[in-house]
Parts: C-alpha cells; structure tokens; sequence
C-alpha cells in the first residue's frame, strides 16, 4: 500500500491536500486542505494510536496484546504525545 | 506494529523491565529477595546496605531476609521521590516497588557465590593477617583462589544489580539520558545512606532483645554450633572471658570496652553496652553467679561462654574472641545447662 506522503521532498515543509476526488462518480474538488494532526505522525505510532483506541484507551491491554509492560507501553504513549505537541506548535509557528 | 526488541534474551538480561512490571515483577522480586535471604542465612552473607555485601555474624534467618527487604524499599523510596520530580509525566508507584524489587535478584546469584566454606575461611585468614600482622597464617591456595573468584563474581553481580536498578528507574518513571543517570546516581548514594541508617535503626535495638551483640555484619563470624570443646584455645582466653564478665556485672563498661577490637569498639560503644546489660538485667533479674566456663572454636574464632546464673534465668554470655584476644563479638543464648 502507498504511504500518504506528509512532508514536501524538497524543503521538508509540511504538505497539504490540495485535489480530491470521489471514487463513486470521479467528483474531483480542489482546495487547499490541512492534513489531520496524526498523519504527522510515522506509520508505527499511528498504528500503535489505532490499536490504543481499538483497546479503549487502556494501557493495560495494550500491555497484554503487545506483550510488553504497562511502563513500556506508557512510555511510547508518552513519545507520541511529545511528537504530537511538538509538531503543532511547529504548525503554530509557521503560522 | 512491533514494539519488542530484536534481540530479546539480552533485553531480558539487562531490561527485563521492558516485558515485566508492576505486580508480576514484585511478586518476582519478592521471591528473589526472599530466596537471597535464604542464601545468606546458609553463608552468613549479609546484603546490610543496598550496595553492600559482606560476609559476617550467623544471625536468625528473620534478620538476612529484612536486610533484604530494607534495602529494596529504601532504594524505591528515594527513586520514587526523585522521579516524582525529575519525571514529566505520571508513573505507577507499584512499577517502582516491583522493578525495584527484580533488580536486586542478582543477589540471589551473589548468595550462591558465596556459599562456599572455602570464602569463609580464607576471608578469616585475611583478617588475622591483617589484625595480627606478625602471625603466618597457613594460607590454602585453593580457598584463596575460591575466594578471588567468589570476590570477581560477586562485583560483577553488583554491577549488573545496579545497571537493572537504573533501567528500573529510567523505564519505571520515563526518565532519560544525563538526567537519568544524574538523578539515579544520586538516588543511589542517598538510598546507601538512607538503608545504613535503616538497618542500624531497626535492627541494632531488634539484636540487643534476643542477642546481645554488634550489628550482624560487623560481628565477625560469631560461633554458633561447635560442641566440642577446643584444644587450640589460646591459653588464659577462658580467664579473659571470665573477667569480661565480671567488667559487666560490675558495671565497669569502660573497662570493658576497652576489650573489644576496633570494629566493635566503633559499633558498641560504652553507652549502647550499658543499655544492653541494663535490658538483659531487667528481664532475667539480678546477677546471682557464674556456674562454668568453656571454649568453642570454629574458622580461627574462639567463643568463651560464661553460663551465668540471672534471678529468673541462666543463660549463656558468650564472648568471641579474635586471634589476637580482643573481643570480635558478643551474644547472649539460653543455657545448654538448663
């Protein structure tokens, strides 16, 4: 599957979406459109936030279904975070 | 998604923590802890201070495993002070308390090391080199190359003990780099006092109830079961004990202070002797007589028991001297007499 490029390969700035396009009746609409928060994020965290929700939010069972510890998987959490935080107010400061 | 480590074997050697925490790792850790006082208590091998390691007093079992406990709790509670304040986000106090707990189970391997006799005996030939310089101790070369093995090994376990506590530290409470190692290495000499203090504190008091004597660790090699009586005892060590004895009854506490060998005068001092005659006074009553005498031997130790007839009890003083005559320990146990 093709990875959703979020980053512009030439000066590193942060993409944004600027065509889209129905699959149903080939629709397309142009604009400039900010990409979500956690498509900023690399393909591993997002899936480790999918599997967070799909455990409910509980460190515990992510802990089980990883098989790692609770601290383990707290502390990836805890990463991610920091990656969310720190890239928004990046955002902020471009603005 | 793959959030465990190429190599696992070496993750579960040098971070176990990154698989196990929380109560899975302290009920672990409980189980080394109490399988290393166990260890101890078959070696006379004290952990007295979480960085400490020393052979010492045959001593009840109760006291190996607190020493044990006492050091955990002493090096959680520091770390768990200092993450609180170094550590941005939230953590689990029992994520502390269980690591904690499994990192010290490299003391369960130390126990092992040094379960040979061959440690023991070596290690008391040092000390009568060391205490009587002019004596040429018959020195056998397969208990002293025992012993440097046994030495080896156990500092390289005390390392690893301590690389585990810090990544107990670091994974336990999110801490990272120089901050880490910083705030751990400080953790990790307040938590060497801390347990000191703890141990004098709690069991020093607990010793003079059942046993009257020196901290555990400081009391070298007290004799414990040794039926016969020796032929190899220094003459006029019997006499020494007696006298001791009667320093005692006579509540001349300096003079008999001035017995003790350099270790026992810093640890038991005039004061403290007093205290514990005092107590022994006011729960077996009034000094009546002594009844006899004898001399026990084991591991270059000779122990003078002065059967010692109290109002309520008799009971047995026993005075262990060192090589050079000076008093090394010091107990008291219910008569073989009565």
């Amino acid at each position: 599957m093709k990875r959703l490029p979020t980053s512009c390969p030439s000066c590193d700035g942060r993409l944004a979406v600027k065509r889209l396009r129905c699959e149903k009746c080939a629709t397309e609409v142009d604009g400039l459109y900010p990409l979500p928060a956690l498509t900023s994020l690399g393909q591993e965290d997002q899936e480790f936030i999918l599997e967070f929700i799909k455990a409910s939010g509980s460190l515990k069972e992510m802990a089980g279904i990883l098989n790692v510890s609770y601290p383990t998987v707290r502390n990836r959490l805890d990463e991610i975070i920091e990656k969310l935080k720190q890239n928004q107010a990046n955002l902020k400061e471009k603005k | 998604m793959n959030l465990n480590t190429e190599n696992k074997p070496i993750t579960l050697l040098f971070n176990p923590f990154f698989y196990v925490a929380g109560g899975k790792a302290l009920g672990l850790g409980l189980m080394a802890l109490l399988l290393a006082g166990l260890l101890g208590a078959l070696g006379n091998t004290h952990f007295d201070g979480v960085l400490d390691t020393h052979t010492g007093a045959h001593v009840p079992l109760w006291i190996f495993l607190v020493e044990g406990v006492i050091d955990w709790l002493c090096m959680a509670a520091v770390l768990l002070a200092l993450g609180m304040v170094a550590c941005k986000t939230s953590f689990r106090a029992l994520d502390v308390l269980g690591t904690q707990a499994l990192a010290r189970w490299p003391t369960v391997l130390v126990g092992l090391v040094m379960l040979p006799g061959a440690v023991r005996r070596f290690a008391a030939q040092l000390v009568e080199l060391v205490s009587n310089p002019g004596a040429r101790p018959a020195i056998n070369f397969a208990d002293a190359a025992v012993c440097c093995l046994a030495v080896i090994a156990t500092i390289l376990f005390v390392c690893w003990m301590v690389y585990l506590m810090y990544k107990s530290f670091s994974v336990s409470c999110n801490v990272k780099g120089g901050k880490a190692i910083g705030t751990f290495i400080a953790g990790l000499i307040a938590a060497e006092v801390l347990s000191k203090l703890c141990l004098a504190l709690l069991l020093a008091p607990a010793l003079t109830g059942t046993a009257f004597a020196a901290p555990p660790a400081y009391a070298h090699q007290a004799v414990e079961s040794s039926p016969a009586q020796t032929d190899t005892a220094p003459a006029g060590l019997a006499d020494a004990g007696v006298q001791f004895v009667n320093l005692l009854v006579k509540e001349d506490f300096a003079g008999a202070v001035a017995r003790f060998d350099s270790t026992m005068t810093k640890v038991f001092p005039e004061s403290l002797l007093r205290k514990c005659w005092q107590d022994l006074v006011q729960k077996a009553g009034p000094f009546k007589q002594q009844l006899k005498v004898r001399v026990k031997e084991q591991q270059g130790y000779h122990a003078v028991l002065v059967t010692c007839q109290f109002e309520h009890t008799t009971l047995d003083l026993k005075v262990v001297f060192d090589s050079s005559s000076q008093i090394t320990g010091l107990w008291y146990v219910p008569s073989d007499s009565e």
